[in-house]
């Protein structure tokens, strides 16, 4: 274990003087934040230029939904969004063996092997909004410790469809657009789950559970008697885990039949 | 354009570089004022290559080569000098000079890898403007040459390193340059590859009087492909001249090793000393003395098993950066 | 010459049917946003109202338009040249017998014609289902002009991106650059909402900008449908711009590519 914290410590290390040395794009990592946060703010705020409420969420509700999101975004971001694609071109390319061989579990070592810190911007601004929605909201401890668990399971959820979605490179080995598609679906979660309906609402709850990533901790929030969405919640965090977990011995199986 | 092929006068390279500092206070200092310090890269080069000469450039790892390369091939700008590359100035970049050369870089791949070689090939042709028909013959025939006909229409991603090297050897060449540049082409091929392009080049310097241009830290690349040899230490050239000159010029020496005896007391070796560890070591000694001074070790106890060598290419080289040192 | 490009446009098209499965990743992007989208103004719109002078059928149809437009007309040169500039990849289009914006130019060509190529027969049927449920009215004119607009903003496209790319030469890394960029040009562009639902003093803003023409401009002809008039005087602002970033392309081209030969190589 002291091992594994000192590897994860260099590792962390590396990646913030490769952070720092390079200045100009420190700056437009911080812009970048603010655009992330203000664009779904804005386009929320014009459209409650019209109407009052959208499938019965107030403009001030679906700011803090959008703060829950971001915060929880910015923090999965820091992890995975360069050590996602490198994980794909090492399964594409079958460079994967090199990782393999390293006495270390394979996921903890792309989780941790490339991080960019500029991300956390966008968390630390989620958290600015949540805290400015908050303000007249009373918030009980329960409901305080429930948020914190939500957001958990939310972050697994967020976690889980990446991973997925990259190891499927095992077995469409296709070089490009596969993370853009990843992240330009992930915004999904920054709308509010009860905009669905039908077919919809099966798609973006429990087969790309989009609504379950942020939604349910903001609902917490809100309304402290909607206990029941956790368990969902966390039915579908386990379940994922679960998949990722086969998924990824199925694919390494096909990575080492095709004998490179 | 006269008989030169490469004509290169006082060209050097210098390159500004960041440094980010070793800790954290230097990071952070470097954040607001950045330290900048100047490499000499190359540093004013003079050499001349006739055309159809095979030309071993050699040098320990930053020493200058790629470097060099790339400012004959007018990818990178000379900082000053100039060099002339089948009568044009690289620096132009004009189509007529760029046709007029191939490069072949054994650590960067040119290839397409989803594509097939032979949809790269076509492109090649367009590109460089070649009739089809000359084009299909060539390619056919360096394909044969280099046991790779039947590689051509499959996906590029499939072929082994060594096929993958072979096709850019094809692609290189079949573009009919007058001049190949090659940096380090035979980097992690196996012995039977590297036969296949040495063997391959070699003839194509025979039949098309195509002037070659290698680096290569495979001193048998050089050995077996070159006839002119130049050497650079450090940006700057040590040695200019035939590969047999230079032979020659080290031909009355031979390396004695021998396995070190219990008694083996190094201020007792009159010779100079190239290589030790804790069993053997190797001495240098005029061939003339050579049985000389294995009666004299033999006598004093100093060791057991001699072994009698000439020096190797390797082995001249290595010498030839001692003597700069 | 033209064979050159036409045999760099071949590749890139031949790359793109090795890998179909990217195309399916590529629909998928412009579908599933849209999707949500549906669900998003179904709601919003449910009583028949409009905003921006849009009704939700022709919102749902905006937004389908322009996540095809940023799957299928858009294409990531700076990104690109970002990574082979930094790779030293351009080192290897350096020495060959071209230029390299064209080279570019054509590599995205290919690879926009191969994407619709592969995409025609979801593309007519999904046209001809917007077309016969009457969802859509649209004249043969509108048609050519949409088509028009389209092919323009490629090229508009294809040129901006290529400044923004050249940014590279002077730059060591260029990530959070793009992605500023890419989000400020997807906003102003009318990716994200259409640009004509913002207040009155934005639009006007917007307007006068370029980004206009990469996605909103074309999809507004399409759904709005404008007079010909008003349709063409657009397109003659969107030539003007276009001829002014060609002009800002040789500039950044030649200087950049001093740069790269004194620097990097």
């Amino acid at each position: 274990m002291r091992n594994k914290l000192k590897l994860i410590r260099s590792l962390v290390k590396i990646a913030l003087l490769e952070t720092v040395s390079f200045r100009l794009d420190t700056l437009f990592g911080i812009i970048s934040s603010v655009l992330w946060l203000g664009i779904p703010i804005a386009f929320f705020k014009v459209i409650y230029l019209s109407v009052d409420t959208i499938g019965g969420w107030t403009y001030k509700e679906c700011l803090l939904l959008v703060g829950v999101y971001t915060m929880l975004d910015g923090f999965l971001m820091a992890f995975l969004v360069k050590s996602m694609p490198k994980m794909e071109n090492d399964i594409r390319e079958g460079t994967l063996d090199s990782v393999l061989l390293k006495p270390i579990n394979t996921k903890l070592y792309y989780f941790f092997s490339a991080i960019e810190f500029t991300q956390l911007v966008n968390s630390f601004l989620g958290l600015v909004v949540i805290i400015y929605a908050c303000q007249n909201i009373k918030i009980t401890l329960v409901q305080l410790l429930c948020f914190i668990f939500s957001c958990i399971c939310g972050c697994i959820l967020y976690y889980s469809l990446w991973y997925l979605w990259t190891i499927s490179a095992f077995w469409f080995p296709t070089n490009f657009g596969r993370n853009d598609l990843f992240l330009s679906m992930i915004q999904m979660s920054r709308y509010p789950a009860s905009i669905y309906r039908g077919v919809g609402n099966i798609i973006f709850n429990f087969i790309l559970p989009f609504g379950l990533v942020a939604c349910p901790a903001t609902i917490i929030l809100l309304q402290a008697q909607d206990w029941q969405l956790l368990l969902l919640q966390l039915l579908m965090a386990i379940i994922f885990i679960f998949l990722d977990h086969v998924v990824w011995n199925l694919g390494l199986k096909k990575y080492n039949g095709a004998g490179r | 354009m006269g008989k030169n092929a490469i004509e290169v006068h006082n060209l050097s390279k210098e390159y500004v570089i960041n440094s980010r500092g070793e800790n954290w206070a230097a990071v952070a200092k470097n954040i607001f004022k950045p330290q900048k310090s100047v490499v000499k890269a190359v540093q004013s080069l003079n050499f001349e290559i006739k055309s159809g000469e095979k030309v071993g450039f050699i040098g320990k790892n930053g020493a200058g080569k790629t470097t060099t390369i790339k400012m004959l091939t007018g990818t990178l700008f000379p900082s000053s000098g100039y060099c002339k590359v089948n009568g044009y100035n690289p620096v132009e970049r004009t189509n007529d000079f760029k046709k007029s050369i191939s490069v072949v870089m054994g650590n960067r791949s040119q290839l397409f890898p989803d594509l097939t070689p032979r949809d790269y090939l076509e492109l090649l042709q367009t590109m460089y403007d070649i009739p089809e028909s000359v084009f299909a013959k060539t390619v056919a025939n360096l394909a044969r040459i280099l046991n790779v006909t039947e590689k051509l229409d499959l996906q590029t991603r499939k072929l082994s390193l060594g096929e993958r090297m072979k096709i850019e050897f094809l692609a290189g060449v079949a573009t009919r340059p007058k001049v190949l540049f090659l940096d380090e082409p035979t980097i992690g091929l196996d012995v039977i590859a590297k036969r296949d392009i040495r063997k391959f080049l070699v003839s194509l310097n025979k039949e098309e009087n195509l002037t070659v241009f290698l680096t290569s830290h495979d001193m048998e690349d050089i050995a077996s492909i070159c006839d002119h040899l130049i050497i650079v230490d450090r940006g700057k050239i040590i040695w200019d001249g035939q590969k047999q000159e230079l032979l020659n010029k080290f031909s009355n020496n031979k390396y004695i090793s021998f396995i070190k005896s219990e008694s083996f007391n190094e201020t007792n070796i009159k010779a100079k000393i190239i290589d030790q560890d804790d069993v053997t070591t190797t001495i240098k000694v005029p061939a003339q003395k050579v049985d000389h001074v294995i009666a004299q070790l033999a006598q004093n106890n100093q060791g057991t098993d001699y072994q009698i060598n000439d020096l190797k290419l390797e082995d001249i080289i290595l010498e030839l950066f001692a003597e700069e040192n | 010459m033209l064979k050159t490009y036409l045999s760099i446009g071949k590749i890139s098209l031949k790359s793109i049917l090795a890998n179909k499965s990217s195309v399916v990743i590529l629909l998928l992007q412009a579908l599933v946003p849209s999707l949500v989208m549906f669900y998003l103004w179904s709601l919003i719109l449910d009583q028949g109202q409009t905003i921006g002078g849009f009704s939700k059928n022709q919102i749902v149809i905006y937004y389908i338009g322009v996540n095809f437009i940023n799957s299928f007309v858009w294409y990531a040169v700076d990104w690109e040249l970002n990574d082979d500039i930094h790779s030293g990849e351009l080192s290897n289009i350096i020495h060959r017998p071209i230029a390299i914006e064209k080279y570019y130019f054509a590599k995205m060509l290919g690879d926009r014609l191969a994407n619709l190529l592969l995409l025609l027969p979801i593309l007519v049927i999904g046209f001809l289902y917007i077309l016969l449920n009457n969802l859509l009215h649209v004249s043969l004119m509108v048609l050519v002009e949409f088509a028009v607009s389209i092919v323009l903003s490629a090229i508009l496209w294809f040129l901006f991106s290529y400044i923004v790319g050249s940014v590279a030469y002077w730059f060591d890394n260029l990530f959070f650059v793009l992605l500023v960029k890419e989000v400020v040009v997807n906003l102003l562009a009318g990716f994200y909402f259409p640009l004509e639902i913002l207040p009155s003093f934005l639009v006007k803003i917007t307007k006068c900008l370029p980004f206009q023409y990469f996605s909103s401009f074309p999809i507004d002809t399409l759904v709005k449908g404008f007079s010909l008039a008003n349709w063409g005087k657009n397109t003659l602002v969107e030539l003007i711009w276009a001829a002014v970033f060609y002009l800002m392309v040789q500039i950044v081209n030649k200087k950049g590519l001093q740069r790269y030969s004194d620097v990097m190589g």
